[in-house]
């Protein structure tokens, strides 16, 4: 330590000082000759209280007797007396090192940093410790600076102390001797650890947000208060077909052009003094402009986040294009099945949402063309069969009446022409077969009837149900007379009906109550309610009545509650109502009281604009 | 023209394959005391022979009204109607058509073709005496009719 001087600064205090405060007594010495004040000493002087109390009653005691006062003085100070200070008073530490690169000097501050004494520095080679703590490529770099004699400056490396990790870092250059000799490096150094800790923290968090950034299925976009673009994820890149360092602090205009009047008024919202977020929209609402100039429709959600000083837009862009082609895709197809078109496909179409859906609709299309078609077949096999069985049943019932009117005929011919030779018994024969014959007759005149109800029927209109019932009426007059029924009905409504088979269902119907009438004159009442799309019609007698567990069967064809003598009738009449009411769409049923009467019941379409009025 | 002649009985066409219908329909004239000579074909090309006088029926005499069933073997009776109608000679021939059909097709079919009265054959034996006297009465003594 020889060049310090040291026994030329202070001579007589020098044995007070023991060796590991040495530099900070020297430092303190050297404020005092420099006439910067006790304060300034003590103030400084941390680690050796002890020591620097015991120095200041020395320093008060030369400062009163032989140190002029004033800073007036400090040209004459010596530079190494100034250095010494510097080194006290600065936040980092000074080094030198030899030849060797092994540490000379190192001033005092490196112990707090360190916690290493300062004699068990000096003779230790820098390289090794720094090499150790540094990067390996930086520590090649380092050495090869220092082996062309170099200066550097900040050379980081991390130093592991049993307090935790520190960072310092270097500054140096070499330094020769007066004949040119290189002697060795000094410099300065610093302790960065929490500067580098927060520099790798950053750098960590910058490294996650932009691998959260990238990893968004949007374009995305940082835009600061100025509308410059101040970070750009991958998808945004991939979209506008830019490359990240070409849109950095360019104006967002060359992604979304200004002449969107849209844009305008929603960026002038976000860049007023409280701005609004505007949220994604699900449709598209804004033109954006690739790098090749090309156009695309896409939705922008635009949200300001207050970051520091600065405010900044962090911007989400769908893009549009797809969504609007899929759309219109899937318009036509589902126009086009909707139209009947059962044999549409979409085909191969682009884009994976799309693709899914396509699949989807044209499996779903294909599903109801198969149903159609087997529909389709179902239908015209029920169809041919539906009207060859009306050929079938209209022939038979023609090429019935033929042999029946033969037999007939003759049987009258034969009780005509041969009255006088023919008994009693015989007639009676004669009129069994007639009567048969009529009997048949009537059935085939039923039959041929009900398989008329489907095919025959005539189109509905919206028809007078009283108009219909009062034909019936004044055509069953007679036997109505006979019968001594009162037939009762007040206002019923319009119907959508074909009038010849609503005619025939009041008239069967009526037949039928005057037909299985009590031992009372029978009173018949018919009237109507609506019910729905429906008229429902009730028609009421007080005849017998019908057994509830015969009350499904009547409808049927052919069906006979009754023995022929007892009460006419072929069988047919209900069950052509049914047929009637089935080819409006009504349903018909009927409800009893043995001995009371019973209640037919039935319902047909009401008019289908006009609110019906009763007539 | 032609002035009915009581002396002379009519001649009356029958077009009828059913043999129980041809002497039902002789008895019915019976029955009703007509006198009429009854010419009598059972398919629609016999019919036609015999009006047109061609084949076995070179000599067969013009017939005053024809009865003519629908339903008949090889040409049946719309056809023996078509062919009647449209020949200028022979459309003057009053035909009565006499059937079992009710259908209406049937019937508007047979008027559209120039059928003069269309007639359903009864069920009851008394009923066809009454349509053979009517038939007598009108086409036979009360229409005059146009001359061949």
């Amino acid at each position: 330590m020889a060049w310090w001087g040291i026994e030329d600064v202070l001579p007589a205090t020098a044995v007070l000082v023991i060796p590991s405060d040495l530099t900070g007594v020297m430092v303190l010495v050297a404020m005092l000759l420099a006439g910067g004040g006790l304060a300034a000493a003590i103030v400084f002087w941390r680690r050796s209280r002890r020591l620097a109390d015991r120095l200041a009653q020395v320093a008060v005691g030369t400062d009163q007797a032989s140190m002029p006062a004033g800073p007036q003085r400090s040209p004459e100070v010596s530079s190494e007396a100034r250095f010494l200070m510097y080194a006290a008073v600065s936040a980092d530490w000074f080094w030198e090192t030899d030849t060797e690169h092994c540490y000379s000097y190192v001033s005092g501050r490196i112990e707090e940093f360190t916690g290493i004494p300062l004699e068990q520095w000096l003779g230790r080679s820098r390289l090794t410790v720094v090499c150790q703590g540094s990067d390996k490529a930086l520590a090649q770099q380092h050495l090869a600076t220092l082996e062309r004699r170099e200066a550097f400056r900040d050379f980081g490396y991390w130093i592991d102390r049993p307090t935790g990790r520190k960072h310092f870092t270097l500054h140096g250059m070499p330094f020769y001797s007066d004949d040119g000799e290189f002697m060795g490096y000094r410099g300065t150094g610093t302790d960065t650890t929490e500067q580098e800790l927060a520099r790798l923290r950053i750098t960590a968090l910058d490294r996650r947000f932009r691998l959260a950034l990238d990893a968004a299925p949007y374009a995305m976009l940082v835009i600061d208060g100025r509308g410059r673009i101040d970070l750009v994820n991958k998808a945004a890149e991939d979209l506008f077909g830019y490359r990240s360092e070409e849109l950095i602090a360019q104006s967002i205009d060359i992604l979304i052009p200004p002449s969107e009047a849209a844009r305008e008024a929603e960026l002038s919202g976000l860049f007023a003094d409280s701005p609004v977020e505007r949220s994604i929209a699900s449709e598209a609402d804004l033109i954006c402009r690739r790098k090749d100039g090309t156009e695309f429709p896409a939705s922008v959600g635009f949200n300001p986040v207050q970051a520091d000083d600065d405010r900044l837009i962090v911007a989400a862009i769908i893009d549009q294009s797809h969504f609007r082609a899929a759309e219109a895709v899937l318009k036509t197809a589902i126009d086009r099945l909707g139209q009947g078109q059962l044999d549409y496909r979409i085909g191969s179409a682009s884009g994976e949402e799309l693709g899914a859906v396509a699949e989807l609709l044209d499996a779903t299309a294909a599903r109801l063309q198969t149903r159609e078609e087997e529909l389709h077949q179902r239908t015209e096999a029920l169809t041919r069969s539906n009207a060859s069985l009306q050929r079938f049943a209209f022939a038979a019932s023609h090429d019935l009446r033929e042999p029946l009117r033969t037999v007939t005929n003759y049987c009258q011919l034969i009780a005509h022409r041969y009255a006088s030779t023919i008994d009693d018994d015989g007639r009676e024969y004669i009129q069994f077969a007639v009567d048969g014959v009529n009997r048949m007759s009537a059935l085939i005149d039923g039959l041929l009837e009900f398989s008329r109800v489907q095919t025959q029927g005539a189109r509905f209109q919206t028809i007078s149900s009283k108009a219909a019932l009062d034909d019936v009426v004044s055509s069953y007059a007679a036997a109505i007379a006979e019968a001594g029924a009162t037939i009762e009905y007040g206002a019923l409504p319009m119907v959508q009906a074909d009038h010849e088979q609503l005619c025939r269902l009041f008239s069967n119907l009526l037949d039928n109550a005057l037909t299985y009438r009590g031992d009372r004159p029978p009173v018949i009442r018919i009237d109507a309610e609506r019910d729905g799309a429906f008229w429902r019609f009730a028609v009421s007698d007080n005849g017998i009545g019908i057994e509830e567990h015969y009350l499904d069967r009547i409808f049927l064809i052919f069906q006979r509650l009754h023995a022929r003598a007892d009460r006419p009738g072929h069988g047919l009449g209900l069950a052509i109502c049914k047929e009637i009411v089935m080819r409006h769409g009504g349903n018909i049923w009927a409800e009893s009281e043995p001995g009371k009467g019973s209640r037919f019941l039935f319902t047909v379409p009401a008019p289908e604009d006009v609110e019906s009025e009763k007539a | 023209m032609r002035k009915p002649d009581p002396a002379t009985p009519a001649n009356v066409l029958l077009v009828e394959d059913n043999p129980a219908d041809i002497r039902l329909i002789q008895e019915a004239f019976r029955e009703a005391d007509i006198q009429v000579t009854l010419h009598v074909r059972t398919d629609g090309e016999k019919a036609l022979d015999f009006v047109m006088q061609t084949g076995d029926d070179s000599a067969a005499p013009r017939p005053d009204i024809i009865l003519l069933d629908l339903n008949l073997p090889r040409k049946d009776g719309r056809e023996v109607l078509d062919a009647i109608k449209s020949a200028p000679r022979l459309c003057r021939i009053p035909i009565i058509v006499l059937t079992t059909s009710t259908a209406d097709d049937d019937i508007a079919r047979c008027y559209d073709a120039h059928a003069n009265c269309y007639l359903v054959k009864p069920m009851m034996l008394h009923e066809l005496i009454e349509l053979a006297l009517l038939v007598d009465r009108f086409w036979l003594k009360a229409v005059r009719l146009a001359a061949p």
